[in-house]
């Protein structure tokens, strides 16, 4: 199954919405969705549709945080499945890159 | 028809190609192609090269159309040509598709094509074509051109050969070295179990790839307490197997060094962070000392997946849940430490994501729960008798689905 990014931006936010599969298939166009930063003061990730992601698509999402970080923007994980959730937090991602980084879907 | 000086000129062009080309890179061939077309004033150029992949057919390395809209397709016209001589052995010089049965696609009068067979010692080694609308009326007209086609595919006879010399025997040397990478990381998985009274161990690993990145040591300490560490490194191949090296290494010089699983784990890090964090990687990693005469279990975690303690008293599933983040994620992380007493009976199951995560045609994942059913089902088996029924369910469920992730598994059982 692919990943699909939907990307739009509003004012200084860069909103990104995922539907897929994100793994070592696809971890590259999760790379790429963050190549245009300039003016960006905020991103958030809708992780509603994400329904699997692997080691190499959660260092995906690692090197984007680390990214966004590093070039002072807001980065924001919403919408995320429990399933997926459970799988970034036994690899310890909201200890590394704080709570506040990632919003669990409410179902 | 070119003046001699700008058929010397051609070919030198083309040679000069031929020698600038990097010995596994087809590109040059493309080059060549639009090169002959532009030079020629010709409609089409392709370059095939002969291959023994089931049987002996042919790849077109290079094509190239001069004129982007025309009312048939030259590619399937290019390729029914190559066919041609690949099967007939015989050139097509000058040769007018109008009238001939092998060209089904298209009846025109004024479309010819040259393929000529490229040809040295071995045989066959690739086809040349050229496809042109505009006749050579007199008859130094063909014979020139004819001259300049086989002096191009002397040229180019050598510089396929070459290309398929080199390539091949790249392939072939990758494919070797491959083949010793995975000797050598089989042999880096445990393969002399040590035998303890009372407890029955078994492991198992299948790789996906040649080599992958999943780590599982199991060994004795300086103080004579089972050490087992399980891990996966993130991503797959050639970096993730040397990643796993590397942990190997590394966990086994802070076991020797640390007789707590905490500070093993932690040092591990230390070691390790400065070069995973910098290019991006991480490592899960779970440790386990086992004390063979208190029977207790003690635990350190580094983002790896909780394995899974059997209770043979109540016959429930408990995950050994610690959190930790991975290794490569937090500089001079100092982890936790949990354990657990264990009875007669009881199995813990130390794994890595493929075993749950096995997909079957439909798509289905294995799952933990199934896991976890099986090892209640078969709790009276010892050690590498569970782990044979583990993998022969995991084989009937995934049946002959190519699996993309490694699976890698360890039992320890108490047996009395």
């Amino acid at each position: 199954m692919p990943l699909e990014i939907e990307s739009r931006i509003e004012k200084d936010m860069m909103i990104q919405k995922m539907s897929g599969v994100l793994d070592i298939s696809t971890v590259e166009l999760l790379h790429n969705s963050i190549n245009y930063l300039c003016e960006i003061t905020k991103v958030i990730y809708d992780f509603d549709n994400i329904k699997f992601i692997d080691s190499t698509g959660v260092g995906g999402i690692a090197s984007v945080i680390r990214e966004c970080q590093k070039n002072k923007v807001t980065i924001k994980i919403n919408n995320i499945s429990p399933e997926v959730f459970e799988v970034l937090d036994i690899l310890g991602l909201p200890e590394i890159f704080g709570e506040e980084t990632f919003e669990v879907k409410q179902i | 028809m070119l003046n001699e000086f700008r058929q010397t000129q051609l070919l030198y062009r083309v040679c000069s190609l031929l020698i600038k080309e990097e010995q596994d890179n087809h590109e040059v061939f493309n080059q060549i192609a639009a090169l002959l077309c532009q030079e020629l004033g010709v409609i089409g150029s392709s370059i095939w090269l002969a291959t023994n992949q089931g049987g002996v057919g042919l790849q077109r390395l290079a094509f190239f159309q001069a004129r982007e809209e025309l009312s048939y397709s030259l590619q399937n016209l290019d390729f029914q040509a190559a066919d041609l001589v690949n099967v007939q052995g015989n050139g097509l010089i000058l040769h007018n598709i109008h009238n001939d049965e092998n060209f089904h696609e298209v009846r025109r009068d004024d479309l010819w094509v040259t393929a000529y067979p490229l040809k040295n010692k071995s045989g066959l080694i690739g086809v040349f074509c050229i496809w042109d609308n505009c006749y050579k009326h007199t008859h130094q007209e063909r014979e020139d051109f004819v001259s300049l086609i086989q002096k191009v595919g002397s040229e180019l006879t050598n510089g396929l050969y070459n290309y398929k010399h080199y390539s091949l025997a790249d392939h072939k040397r990758i494919k070797e070295e491959l083949e010793t990478a995975r000797r050598i990381q089989f042999d880096l998985m445990p393969r002399e179990l040590p035998f303890l009274q009372g407890t029955s161990i078994g492991v198992r690993t299948i790789p996906a790839n040649e080599v992958g990145g999943d780590y599982l040591d199991i060994f004795l300490t300086n103080s004579k307490h089972l050490g087992i560490a399980i891990g996966d490194v993130m991503g797959k191949g050639i970096p993730a197997a040397l990643w796993m090296a590397m942990t190997k290494v590394a966990m086994r010089t802070a076991a020797k060094d640390y007789n707590q699983p905490h500070i093993a784990v932690s040092q591990v890090n230390s070691v390790l962070f400065p070069d995973l964090s910098r290019q991006g990687i991480f490592v899960t990693l779970f440790y386990a000392l086992y004390d063979l005469d208190k029977k207790t279990l003690l635990f350190s975690n580094a983002g790896h997946l909780p394995p899974l303690l059997y209770r043979s008293k109540t016959r429930k599933i408990e995950p050994l849940q610690l959190k930790g983040a991975y290794i490569g994620g937090v500089e001079n992380k100092i982890y936790q430490i949990s354990g657990v007493r264990l009875e007669k009976g009881d199995i813990v199951l130390f794994y890595t994501d493929g075993l749950i995560e096995a997909l079957n045609s439909d798509q289905k994942q294995f799952g933990i729960e199934k896991v976890a059913e099986l090892l209640n089902s078969n709790a009276l088996y010892d050690a590498s008798q569970i782990i044979d029924r583990l993998i022969v369910d995991l084989g009937q469920f995934t049946g002959d689905y190519y699996q993309t992730d490694d699976i890698t598994l360890a039992v320890l059982k108490v047996e009395s």
